[in-house]
């Protein structure tokens, strides 16, 4: 790699010393003609010019130069001189610089102010203002109002969530994920997470979708499609809305330009638990063990998941392996594990274009480790995109996107480790020498006592991760293109046709070897995988467009055609199962040990295939009229036919109408630059595919096969899901209205606005029914649900002076919620969940209410202790009055631009929505957080007892005063709690409560939250979720010009920046509260520590 | 015009391509969906269906390993963990108040409701669909519809065994927008299907009758458990009539009675063992079956003291007419085994963890290899046995179980003893047959084990009649002294327990919280003695969710402690535990 990179550079190098002096002319315009008395001037000199009373120029310069064109009243440009001497050109005013264009749904350019719905924009210059991050999206937060955006467990290289007005659906398997598409080309993407991939834990890998193989060096910018209007011409792919992603393409470059950056990123794990150093493994303070070692009797460290043991003292005692060592704390155990991990990337871009069209070809390497060693991804990514116009009849666009992303050895799923204890008393470094053997095979802990897997047994969870990433290999090698081809012909000024086609292509070779785990005295382990997986999306679109002016006032502009999609997913796999391998080192099926060659039963170990496709027919048209650029009418419809329905329910229709008046051309308001109000209402709609992900989910059919006697009988499986009527396309009907403002000089401030309101009805969803029906769930459409919520984007320049500049950019939303109606006979759906913690959808209530269960409490509130002095949970699971989804969500990034220096910071926010934090409930119950040591001890407040003989009950003490003759041991014990509560006092038939005064041992108490099972999981880890994070700070400079110029450069910016800095303020203890945004994940499970990312880049114009 | 013309044409005929591509990529490729023979296929899936006969691996596996051995078969002492105070989660042994004293929640007490409802599902499918063919066609299927009513039957009253109530008369009426089924009495759904049985033990011969020669051949065919003899249908119907109309007997004597006598007049009960073979090599590594749940959760699969006290007398090794001849297959040798003689010590595990400790402590332990590691080792180091992993846990060969002649002649000895019919024979006489009957399933079980052949020591030579006559006349000796009917029933049920063993927990379970025998050893952990008798599993938590105000009308059952409605009202009082270990 490093040698094409050589290369690239030296072609740069070649380019620029083989410029040479030239005179160029030209003419400058506007849209009514020549401009007079432009001036031009050769950047960072003094040579300068004017333009005649045709608008022509005549200056000296040389190929590289820059020259900028200036006129009071026009947008200042500048163009780089090529090898062409004739440059003419078009200055746009100011004042229509203000009419932002803006792409809107299939690719079509319109002015923002004709808009009826609210779009947001980011451009990619927004997205690497703080360093370019692993995808794109992960520098979306709090930037798009209305837009959420949250990285899964599996880091930033696996899938991301995004979720437009908080999408939301009746089941946990709801698809929520917007349509991406990129430059007209819709991305194959899916849900990915951890927690999709089976319980194999160790092996469950999010591999992220599509998306994440975007390079944020390529965009142009991100536009936002929210709404249902915004989106109807998608017609069933856009019930989450739309995701617009433009790539840079060299359009307006005149001549040649080069940019080269070179980013480092420093990524450096930390971890929000704040852990107790005091006490170490056992079940309490006594809790200590002893061995025989060379004929001597020795204190050793015991296995528990739990930290209740005895206070570290730095006594010697022996360690695991036999050797002695000091009891004491290792307080940075946890996040020592991981490393600091140092990742590159380099872009070279090169873009040019002439009278004829431009293009632009861009080279990206990206090398990324995780801070689980082990996990290496390396991407190349190669763009080559431009236009070209032979003549005004036709222009013609290219897209091409070619990534190559080889990944190894992905974060496994570590909850084990988490589950197990994070015990203080050691090490977890040890094991990195400890768990080969003398062969450098896997050393077998049973020798050691260590093998278990059962809660504790840490050195086995930690040797399993090890081997897992340093030894068996999981690799995923994947060939990403995005093309496209796009055809305009322009028959007359009015009349044009856009034809496109284009291609996601994605390839990837998912390989497994596992190494043999030891020969020695069984052969044990090794396998090899290869699975091949191939999506395909193919689209085809032509589209007849129309425009004309009508007299002064009346324009009307509209497109009409069709589309055709297809979607092919296939994928095949051979392995070697549970056979295992003969030789070590080799992985390939002919080292299987055939020996163990599955029965007929176990075909499915070795081999398979899935195959899928779908197809998607369309008509669409849309209309606009608009009167004096003050009003604008639009209608816009779509009709699909889809294979993933049944016919006839698989033609859907969606209309759309949206009404804009820029209110400022007819209204006069003080200080109001530019004003508008937009309404806009829509129906849309889909099939299976979109709303669940799974294409056959409509195709109720008998699955057949033979059961492998030889005499074949035939066996007939019933499909598990109930059909109760042919499914229909699920329905999304929103109202929109808002407003956009613009105010005092130059725009200081800009207002946006919007308020929707929405049913989603027909919703098409699994809903679950008890068995005794007969069926596990029915397949129906169901569910009417009211959503409606507001988007705020503020944006503020307060200071602009010459010298200073300070911008800042607001955005909130908010949506609530409520479910109207269900199936007939149906009030209330379950929606995901456990025993212990439920997501509830109920008629009348908002949707994602939780529940769980509750402490029993006496009529005034109190908790009721039982007899053991514990808290006593209900009996069945009731509502918390708490729910899911945020009330509040968005984000505050602020500029500062002085001289070459741009300081940025961004913040992001969000309050409300309850999540359920699995971690703290292990963390508190094994006894490793400071939040645990209340009682244990004098020192932490413990009450001193003793045990009373024969009824063992504990009897308050003193802490100073030996034992008394009624104690069962002679003990005094000093870790007495007691729970805030009541206890219930049976009197004949009357239970009265009283003031709680059972005694306790504080670890007893802790251990009450590390119960397996979801049915006893305490009420108070469901925590409410709010935080304001310090999302990025960043410092670029950018060199003064006539410095950059002595250097033979245009430009020249060095930034650098910190990325996941931290929380200003949040709710949930010793976890990264981020993991509840956006995704469908209401537990929270977050075992990996966070990623802090340091970020070094200078950027390079020639 | 004709510029037109065309171009309608054009566009009606790419709509009429479209709409065929489209319906065309409508189904999942990878389902075949022509069912061809619907019913016969639908039959053979529900005998092959997971915890109906076929056992699965999961359920075992949480049942004895992920329960930590605190489920069915560790409460019901069948097979147990060898306990020292090593093991500190058994301190909740007796901790049958919430939801985690016993067995596994999403496994077993969860699971076992809905597996029946599932599993069962193709009976309503076909009734739906039967309904839909007539004359002929309706003759050549209308078999499969009552075999698989028998199956359906036979799955309801074993979940009313586990849960009581259970939805019965309402369920499997999805199709019929019946989404939320009312909870039925027990007695009623056990009553119904004795009757239903009844008519179908008489339905069936001429069901049989009516159907061609082909659809004979196919029936063949599709039966993988009698391969089409319909009689052998009839007496499985005949003996599970028995087996239910005894489980009722003791609370609703009339009707138990009944049966029972219409059973024995009919003098058709099975002649052969009812199991049959899976149609490949069971894969106890990485299969689905029950045989992998034993291998991985072999630490629980030792044998209590209860049962092997019941077969090894005289010393620990097996001496022949002495002690119980299926010991040396039913049991692992332990390392004090004559080796050279393949003469097997054979050793239980207690109840009294305390007990055991101080042996355990000074080297009594076993290979932690399991089932899949060295024989030798195991020879080596085991100081108890295991069940045979021989003829259990690595019998490849290892049959489904539908029902044994053992079962049945223990049914019959009950019967006798009580007089609950006219069998022909003694009580006596009918555990006899037991034994015999018992001893030949269990030495055809371990030689078809293809494992260690070469070892003697496990695959022993079956026993002479002589010498299982002998043990045979210790045993009728031993029954004929009791003198009441509780200490015959002790007898009897021992005799259930070391038949049905670990391959069919289940079973045991209702048995003994039906008669109260046999009685189980008191636990002894850390200086606590418990006696739990877990009564019955909790309904699954997906019944609150899936059909809350069905569910609230059993809620007040909805716990481990409340008896099944077959226990009867003199004996509900009685936790069947001895009162130390010094017992018979």
């Amino acid at each position: 790699m490093k040698q094409l990179y050589v290369s690239c550079m030296a072609l740069l190098l070649a380019i620029s010393s083989a410029l040479a002096q030239i005179n160029v002319t030209g003419a400058v315009s506007d849209e009514n003609g020549p401009l007079e008395g432009v001036s031009i001037l050769v950047k960072g000199t003094t040579r300068g010019a004017n333009t005649d009373e045709s608008g022509r120029f005549t200056i000296g310069t040389a190929q590289g130069e820059i020259l900028v064109f200036k006129l009071i009243g026009y947008v200042q440009q500048e163009i780089v001189v090529g090898s062409n001497p004739v440059i003419n050109i078009q200055l746009v005013s100011e004042e229509a610089a203000l009419d932002e264009v803006v792409v809107t749904a299939l690719g079509i350019k319109r002015d923002k102010r004709s808009l009826g719905y609210a779009t947001s924009t980011i451009s990619g210059e927004d997205l690497t203002i703080a360093g370019a991050t692993q995808n794109p999206f992960l520098a979306m937060y709090g930037k798009a109002a209305g837009v959420g955006v949250n990285i899964g467990s599996g880091g930033p290289a696996a899938g991301v969530n995004i979720r437009i007005r908080g999408a939301a659906g009746l089941e946990s398997g709801t698809n929520t994920r917007p349509l991406f598409v990129v430059d007209g080309v819709p991305l194959y993407d899916e849900t990915t997470s951890m927690e999709s991939r089976g319980y194999d834990p160790l092996n469950s890998f999010d591999y992220g979708s599509g998306i994440n193989d975007l390079n944020a060096d390529d965009i142009e910018s991100i536009e936002i499609l929210k709404g249902a209007k915004a989106t109807v011409l998608y017609g069933s792919q856009a019930l989450n809305g739309v995701v617009l992603i433009t790539t840079k393409t060299g359009r307006g470059t005149r001549g040649l330009g080069i940019q080269v950056s070179q980013q480092v990123t420093i990524d450096q794990p930390f971890t929000f638990i704040d852990f107790q150093n005091e006490y170490g493994s056992g079940e309490s303070t006594r809790d200590i063990q002893e061995t025989a070692l060379n004929g001597q009797t020795v204190r050793k460290l015991p296995l528990s998941r739990f930290s209740f043991g005895p206070k570290f003292d730095g006594s010697e005692v022996m360690l695991y392996d036999s050797t002695m060592g000091i009891y004491r704390a290792h307080p940075d155990n946890f996040i020592n594990f991981f490393e600091n991990a140092v990742n590159s990337r380099t872009n070279v871009a090169v873009a040019g274009g002439g009278e004829m069209g431009s293009v632009r070809a861009s080279y990206t390497t990206n090398s990324y480790k995780d801070v689980l060693p082990g996990f290496k991804q390396r991407q190349h990514t190669f763009s080559f995109n431009g236009n070209f116009r032979p003549s005004k009849f036709a222009n013609f666009e290219f897209v091409n996107n070619l990534y190559s992303v080889n990944t190894r050895n992905r974060r496994p799923n570590i909850q084990q480790l988490v589950a197990t204890g994070l015990n203080r008393d050691y090490d977890y470094n040890w094991m990195k020498d400890f768990y080969h053997d003398a062969d450098g095979f896997r050393r077998n802990l049973e020798d050691y006592g260590l093998g278990s897997s059962s809660p504790g047994y840490w050195p086995n969870a930690i040797s399993n991760i090890l081997w897992e990433q340093n030894d068996n290999l999981d690799t995923d090698k994947k060939i990403h293109l995005v093309s496209s081809i796009k055809a305009t012909l322009q028959f007359t000024e009015e009349l044009s046709f856009i034809g496109q086609a284009s291609l996601d292509y994605t390839n990837t070779d998912f390989i497994t070897e596992n190494e043999i785990v030891r020969l020695n005295p069984d052969r044990i382990g090794g396998g090899y995988k290869w699975t091949k997986r191939n999506t395909i999306v193919q689209n085809y679109q032509g589209l007849v467009k129309y425009e004309n002016q009508f007299g002064d006032n009346w324009n009307f502009f509209g497109f009409a055609g069709g589309a055709y999609q297809q979607i092919n997913d296939n994928n095949m796999f051979t392995s070697t199962g549970g056979m295992g391998l003969l030789y070590p080192g080799w992985f390939s099926l002919n080292n299987a040990d055939i020996s163990n060659w599955p029965t007929a039963g176990g075909r499915g170990q070795v081999m398979g295939n899935g195959r899928g496709s779908d197809l998607l027919y369309s008509v669409l048209g849309s209309a606009t009229l608009s009167y004096k650029d003050s009003y604008y009418l639009e209608v816009q419809a779509r009709n699909d036919w889809n294979s993933t329905l049944q016919a006839p329910n698989n033609s859907y229709f969606y209309p759309g109408v949206s009404l804009t008046w820029n209110f400022s051309n007819d209204v006069t308001i003080p200080k109001l630059e530019y004003g508008k109000l937009r309404f806009a209402w829509a129906d849309v709609g889909g099939g299976p595919f979109t709303a669940t992900g799974d294409r056959y989910f409509a195709n109720n059919v008998f699955s057949v096969s033979q059961l492998p006697y030889s005499y074949g009988p035939v066996s007939v499986t019933p499909p598990s899901a109930l059909f109760l009527d042919v499914i229909k396309p699920f329905r999304k009907r929103e109202f929109e209205v808002g407003f956009n403002t613009r105010w005092f000089e130059r725009s200081r401030i800009e207002l946006d606005f919007s308020f929707y309101t929405n049913n989603t009805y027909n919703q098409i969803v699994s809903q679950p029914l008890t068995q005794a029906t007969g069926y596990t769930s029915a397949k129906i459409n169901t569910g009417n649900v009211k959503n409606w919520g507001y988007e705020i984007f503020v944006k503020a320049a307060p200071v602009a002076t010459e010298k200073f500049r300070w911008d800042l950019t607001l955005t909130a939303a908010n949506q609530f919620s409520k479910v109207v109606a269900l199936y007939p006979g149906i009030t209330q759906k379950y929606i995901t969940g456990n025993s212990g913690f439920q997501v509830w959808a109920e008629e009348g209530k908002r949707i994602g209410e939780i529940k769980a269960y509750d402490y029993q409490k006496d009529e005034n509130g109190n908790r009721i202790v039982g007899d053991n002095g514990l808290y006593m949970l209900s009996d069945a699971v009731t509502y918390t009055g708490k729910n899911v989804n945020p009330d509040v969500f968005g984000g505050l990034y602020s500029d500062f631009f002085f001289k070459g220096f741009n300081f940025h910071i961004g913040f992001d926010y969000k309050f409300g929505g309850s999540v359920f934090s699995y971690t703290n409930n292990y963390l508190m119950g094994t006894g490793v957080i400071k939040a645990s040591l209340f009682g244990r001890d004098e020192d932490h407040g413990g009450i001193a007892y003793y045990v009373e003989e024969g009824t063992n009950r504990k009897i308050r003490w003193e802490h100073d005063q030996a034992a008394p003759a009624g104690s069962a041991d002679g003990i005094v014990y000093h870790d007495g709690i007691i729970l805030n509560g009541v206890k219930a006092v049976q009197e004949g038939d009357q239970t009265t409560y009283q003031p709680n005064d059972i005694l306790v041992a504080a670890p007893t108490y802790y251990q009450t939250y590390i119960n397996d099972l979801s049915t006893s999981w305490p009420p108070d880890r469901l925590f409410k979720n709010d935080y304001i994070k310090l999302r990025e700070i960043a410092v670029s400079y950018t060199l003064p010009q006539r410095v950059s110029q002595q250097l033979k450069l245009q430009k020249l910016t060095l930034t650098g920046s910190v990325r996941n800095l931290g929380y200003l303020y949040k709710t949930v203890p010793s976890i990264d509260p981020e993991g509840a945004l956006g995704a469908q994940s209401y537990i929270e499970n977050s075992f990996y520590p966070s990623l802090r990312s340091f970020i070094f880049g200078v950027n390079v114009s020639f | 015009m004709k510029k037109i013309l065309i171009g309608i044409l054009t566009v009606s005929l790419i709509f009429s391509s479209c709409q065929d591509r489209l319906e065309e990529a409508f189904p999942n490729p990878e389902n075949y969906d022509k069912t061809g023979n619907l019913f016969g296929g639908l039959f053979t899936k529900t005998l092959f269906t997971w915890k109906i006969y076929v056992q699965d691996y999961g359920e075992w596996w949480w049942e004895i390993a992920g329960s930590g051995a605190m489920g069915v078969s560790s409460y019901s002492q069948i097979a147990h963990r060898y306990i020292t105070d090593r093991y500190a989660w058994y301190v909740d042994y007796d901790d049958l108040s919430g939801t985690n004293g016993f067995g596994s929640a999403t496994a077993l007490w969860e699971g076992r409701l809905g597996a029946f409802y599932t599993g069962v599902n193709t009976w309503a499918v076909i009734k739906d669909n039967l309904a839909s063919v007539t004359g002929q066609e309706l003759d050549d299927n209308y078999i499969y519809y009552l075999l698989l009513t028998v199956v359906k039957d036979y799955a309801a009253l074993n979940t009313v065994d586990f849960y009581n109530s259970i939805p019965y008369s309402e369920a499997f009426k999805g199709s019929e927008r019946v989404f939320f089924p009312k909870y039925d009495d027990p007695k009623e759904i056990y009553l119904t299907v004795l009757d239903e049985l009844k008519s179908i033990s008489e339905e069936l011969p001429t069901a049989y009758g009516k159907m061609t020669a082909s659809a004979v051949a196919t029936f063949n065919n599709q039966d993988i458990a009698f391969r089409g003899d319909v009689d052998k249908w009839v007496q499985y119907v005949n003996a599970i009539r028995l087996k239910y109309a005894l489980r009722i007997s003791g609370v609703e004597e009339a009707a138990a009675s009944a049966h029972i006598q219409d059973v024995l007049s009919k003098n058709n009960l099975p002649t052969t063992d009812m199991v049959w073979s899976m149609p490949y090599d069971i894969d106890i590594m990485n299969g689905g079956e029950w045989l992998r749940g034993l291998n991985e959760a072999w630490p629980g699969t030792f044998v209590t003291d209860l049962i092997m006290r019941r077969m090894n007398y005289g010393t620990t090794l097996y001496e022949p007419g002495m002690d119980d001849p299926r010991l040396p297959v039913i049991a692992f040798p332990t390392k004090y085994s004559n080796f050279d003689d393949a003469i097997g010590d054979y050793r239980g595990v207690s109840m009294n963890a305390d007990g055991q400790k101080a042996g355990y402590d000074g080297g009594e332990q076993y290979y932690t290899g399991g089932p899949t590691g060295d024989v030798q080792a195991h020879f080596n180091q085991n100081s108890r046995s295991l069940y045979n992993f021989v003829t259990f846990t690595q019998n490849k060969k290892f049959p489904v179980y539908m029902l044994s002649l053992a079962e049945v002649d223990l049914l019959l000895a009950e019967i006798a003893e009580k007089g609950l019919g006219t069998t022909g024979k003694t009580a006596a006489e009918h555990l006899k047959d037991a034994l015999k009957h018992s001893t030949d399933f269990w030495y055809t079980r371990n030689a078809e084990s293809p494992f260690e052949t070469s070892r003697q020591i496990l695959h022993p030579t079956k026993p002479d009649g002589s010498v299982i006559d002998t043990y045979a006349n210790t045993l009728v000796a031993k029954y004929n002294s009791k003198t009441n009917l509780d200490d015959k029933m002790e007898i009897i049920m021992q005799q259930k327990y070391i038949h049905l063993n670990l391959m069919c927990p289940y079973e045991l379970w209702a048995e003994i919280r039906r008669t109260r025998h046999p009685k189980l050893e008191p636990f002894t952990f850390q200086r606590e003695v418990m006696k739990p008798f877990p009564e019955r599993l909790r309904y699954p938590i997906a019944e609150q969710q899936n059909n809350p105000d069905n569910y609230a009308t059993v809620r007040d059952q909805d716990n481990f402690t409340s008896p099944i409605f077959w226990v009867p009202e003199n004996l509900r009082s009685i936790v069947p535990y001895w009162d130390n270990y010094d017992y018979e």
